[in-house]
């Protein structure tokens, strides 16, 4: 069955059966790896992804059912500057462990803050409650969603925002030579202090 | 050459060297390895628990299945069918006799997942069918069904210590009671998965998830019947652990490389969440009886028990999940008088194995809820009680060992009481939802102790790169608990250099000598020391470039904030790793570390079982609705005695990721089993805790430092996972003055016995 959807803000089209699990088409025909198979069955959402901006487990989602919807998943997310910093808050807040289960999570804690910019403790459980962690007993994932929301409302005094910290950390892992520290070589993604005009802001995105 | 300054705030240093490849979603797991060319297996399992397979009944057929390009059955295994861990009792391939459901009896390869799953299910097996036996105590029965080990029994161990019969006598109160545990399911949310390559020399590369790539090479060598150089195995980023990819990855591994070998292919073989469940190793079930004996003030005098697990069908690690139950059996107290016993049971159902806390979580349970009731016979305050039998330095256990100078235990018993504000209810509240509060202690032996003292040594290498960048070659692996992290952390402060200039490598089996498994909370321990070792040497060379260019001796060179300072100047690191590269010092090292100080009589039981113990203790608060049985746990705290923690974040992670799995341990995880068959094997029907069911655990990290660990660290992965269950259900008789002997407590349970108090 020809199927045409928007893969990441991109018309794209594939020749698959219309019962073939959204999660396996995009592992395997469109090579998008973030979106990991933990179940197959709906129970652990390892694979949740954004279908018309609304968190679903993709491997109960069929080929079929994408047909000219808007389908996006963390990479369709990362040229967004508010993913960075919601990444950014999942790094220090130490909630990371595995990382198997972490696209999950930041899919639906991204869903979650766009529609609702200050959540308190008990709804961002809610909304995370179709994730399983095994690992982090979910303390420090509940955390960095808190974390990313103040960042959002500017909250926290300026000194502890991670993104007026010197852009060093910023930088990908694999700039690690002296030479390669100029401004040019930063990734739109990596805000730098210069990049965070007020149209850059977590939150003025969403 | 520039330098790259060491840039060390708080948030910098709390990140984890594997934050941005996780959160980023590229972090490459098995499932997302690339091959163009790449098979898929399946496996086809015994659909008995017991039985004789006499073939198929439609091989050909299947082999002439669309995409079909293999069938493997044990007759194909050049080498031993035989998975080796503790024994050697475990086929690679069932050959005749199958004992238990979902025992893997042929291998089939194609060119798609489908189809291989369709010749998967298409294949029929020619099977007699035996009676089976499931439960462990019933197979130590004389007439019981024969499924392995001596008369069914895998292993057993003894303690023999003081004279049990003059300790009873000297009691003025004596109480025994029986407590049983159920399964639990790792749950680990990447299932297992391999990868297997044929290498042009004619050897095998294999990939995959797994927490020991030593025992997936010698499992390898053995199944295949090649030399060791002919094989290589690689981690794969591993989607957690817990104990479950210690052994069994070994059998998984050599499944992939024999369609591989067969196919001249690489085969990819990753298991799905039902098939994981059915076939993967699960903690072991067990029956415990514990007697203790007390003197009307409140010391402990007398200690009888016995510990019978379930190890299913094959012996798998057994006889080290039953002694490190035994050993710790007692409790953390010291008690002169001991005789305990521990059976791991041959049964018809699914082998069990490695799980956080590995024969662990079920004997505290049982211990910690005794001394509770204990307590209650006494009239005393179970906090008094514990306290007047506590192990402190100079203490001894209950195997005979002295407790060292590093023993945190009081001071994580008043940080965990303090912090919760402990105090028992008694069942004062009166509407239908009653609150309790319950604490339970633990101390854990390190490592792998005298059992495991084959495996005490770990290797590492530390390489420094022209620009002072770092490789950190390591043999125990990264499988969400932090090691690389840890180890970088280690690495880089002896250097001292960035953190971001140390890159730790995923362990490759040609890369590092054997270094043991990662498991028993030995890793940082055993692979820190490794490390440090290495780099040590290293820094030799970097001293002694430094020290000539500066005019000194190497050893009057001090590491200070990422300079090497002397009186007579001081030199960056990166200028002190120029220098070494100019003169041609050496700039690689191996590290190596091993541990000798442990040792085990089987006669008696007696001796130094592990090198070095940890601590801790939790408390919880829980609230009981007595109409629907429902438990929430409102509050947990756990102090636990690491001996120095090196990444306090990752610390944390590792108390409340570990509280979180015990309290689904204590209240929510049910594994059912009808004849020896998981009915249950799924994550809707076997239910691990979602953040709708647990609160936020609160970590106390109290630091008394071990002289032997890299920075005074002991270990820490698996004892978050021992107490809480006790200690919730300590609380849950708080609440409701009942005592509840086993997990899970489910609601029906609790529901159950308040409707018999009310009758």
């Amino acid at each position: 069955m020809n199927i045409s959807f928007i893969l990441n803000n991109i018309k794209v089209n594939t020749d698959v059966p219309g019962d073939k699990p959204l999660l396996r088409v995009l592992r395997e025909d469109f090579d998008v790896k973030s979106v990991k198979e933990g179940c197959g069955r709906g129970e652990c959402g390892t694979c949740t992804i954004l279908l018309d901006g609304v968190p679903v487990t993709s491997c109960m989602v069929a080929a079929g059912q994408v047909r000219g919807r808007n389908v996006t998943t963390l990479e369709g997310l990362e040229s967004g500057g508010y993913v960075a910093d919601l990444q950014q808050v999942f790094k220090e807040s130490g909630a990371i462990q595995c990382g198997f289960c972490t696209p999950g999570f930041i899919m639906s804690a991204y869903a979650l803050l766009k529609v609702n910019s200050s959540p308190d403790r008990d709804e961002i459980r809610q909304a995370i409650s179709g994730n399983i962690c095994r690992c982090t007993g979910y303390t420090k994932i509940i955390d960095a969603i808190e974390l990313a929301a103040k960042y959002a409302e500017r909250n926290l005094p300026e000194e502890n925002l991670s993104w007026e910290d010197l852009p060093e950390e910023h930088l990908p892992e694999e700039n690690l030579s002296g030479e390669d520290l100029s401004k040019e070589h930063l990734p739109e993604e990596n805000l730098s202090g210069e990049h965070l005009s007020e149209e850059h802001l977590p939150g003025g995105n969403l | 050459m520039s330098v790259i300054t060491p840039k060390k705030n708080k948030k910098d240093r709390n990140i984890r060297v594997d934050a941005q490849r996780k959160v980023s979603g590229k972090a490459k797991f098995i499932e997302d390895a690339e091959y163009k060319n790449i098979l898929h297996g399946a496996t086809i399992r015994s659909p008995v628990t017991h039985g004789c397979i006499r073939g198929f009944k439609n091989l050909e057929d299947i082999k002439k299945m669309p995409g079909v390009r293999a069938v493997v059955k044990a007759e194909d295994i050049p080498g031993d069918n035989v998975v080796p861990f503790v024994k050697e009792d475990y086929p690679c391939l069932a050959d005749k006799e199958v004992k238990f459901y979902g025992q893997a009896v042929a291998l089939v390869a194609a060119e798609t997942p489908e189809q291989a799953v369709a010749a998967m299910r298409a294949a029929e097996l020619k099977i007699d069918k035996y009676p089976g036996i499931y439960d462990p105590v019933e197979a130590m029965t004389p007439d019981a069904v024969y499924v392995g080990g001596d008369e069914n029994v895998h292993s057993n161990f003894k303690i023999r210590k003081g004279n049990i019969d003059e300790g009873f006598k000297n009691a003025d109160v004596i109480i025994e009671r029986v407590y049983n545990t159920g399964h639990q399911v790792h749950c680990y949310l990447e299932n297992q998965g391999m990868t297997a390559e044929p290498l042009p020399s004619g050897g095998i590369l294999v990939k995959g998830s797994m927490q020991c790539p030593f025992y997936v090479h010698n499992a390898l060598v053995k199944v295949l019947g090649i030399k060791y150089s002919d094989v290589r195995v690689i981690q794969a980023e591993t989607g957690g652990g817990f104990g479950g990819k210690e052994d069994m990855p070994s059998i998984i591994a050599t499944h992939a490389a024999l369609l591989a070998r067969k196919t001249g292919m690489p085969v990819s073989l990753i298991y799905d969440r039902e098939e994981d469940f059915h076939a993967m190793s699960k903690r072991h079930p067990a029956r415990t009886r514990i007697k203790y004996g007390a003197t009307s003030e409140g010391k402990l005098v007398a200690c009888e028990a016995e510990y019978i697990v379930n190890g299913g069908a094959f012996c798998t690690l057994s006889p080290i999940v039953a002694w490190r139950g035994i050993i710790h059996i007692t409790g953390p107290y010291q008690i002169d008088n001991v005789k305990a016993d521990s059976y791991a049971m041959a049964t018809n159902t699914v082998p069990c194995g490695a799980f956080r806390g590995f024969g662990q979580p079920q004997v505290n349970f049982a211990n910690e809820i005794l001394i509770d009731e204990l307590a209650e016979k006494l009239d005393m305050d179970p906090v008094k009680l514990r306290k007047k039998n506590l192990l402190k330095p100079g203490s001894i256990t209950a195997t005979g060992q002295t407790v060292g100078s590093s023993c945190g235990m009081a001071e994580t018993v008043e940080k965990t009481l303090d912090r919760i504000k402990f105090k028992q209810y008694k069942g004062s509240d009166s509407g239908p939802v009653k609150r309790g509060m319950g604490m339970a202690t633990v101390f854990y032996g390190v490592g792998l102790g005298a059992e495991g003292k084959y495996f005490a040594k770990a290797a590492a290498q530390v390489h420094i790169k022209e620009d002072g960048t770092v490789f950190v070659a390591i043999g125990n692996v990264e499988m969400g608990q932090g090691a690389e992290t840890v180890f970088n952390r280690i690495c880089a402060d002896i250097l001292g250099c960035s953190y971001d200039m140390v890159e730790v490598l995923k362990p490759d089996t040609t890369r590092v000598p054997d270094s043991g498994p990662t498991v028993a909370s030995r890793t940082t321990l055993m692979g820190g020391n490794a490390v440090k070792d290495a780099a040590l040497k290293v820094r030799e060379s970097l001293f002694k470039a430094a020290a000539d260019k500066m005019g000194v001796r190497p050893f009057d060179i001090k590491v200070k904030d990422g300079k090497y300072v002397s009186d007579e100047g001081e030199i960056d690191y990166v200028d002190a790793v120029n220098l070494a590269y100019q003169s041609r010092e050496r700039v690689a090292a191996q590290g190596w570390y091993k541990i000798e100080n442990v040792s085990f009589d089987e006669k008696t039981g007696l001796g130094d079982a592990y090198p070095v113990y940890s601590f801790s203790t939790n408390a919880c608060e829980v609230e009981v609705d007595t109409e629907t049985g429902v438990v929430n746990v409102k509050r947990l705290v756990a102090a636990h005695d690491v001996g120095k923690a090196i990444h306090p974040p990752s610390a944390e992670g590792q108390i409340q990721g570990g509280a979180v799995q015990a309290i689904g341990y204590a209240l929510y995880e049910n594994l059912v089993m009808e004849e020896g068959k998981i009915l249950n094997p799924s994550l809707s029907g076997y239910t691990v805790p979602t953040t709708m069911d647990i609160c936020d655990v609160e970590p106390i990290l109290v630091e008394s430092a071990y002289p032997e660990g890299p920075r005074g660290a002991k270990g820490l992965g698996e004892p978050p996972m021992v107490g809480p269950a006790a200690a919730i259900l300590n609380a849950i008789h708080d609440a409701t003055g009942i005592w509840f002997r086993k997990v899970p407590c489910l609601p029906e349970d609790i529901v159950k016995e308040l409707s018999k108090e009310l009758k």
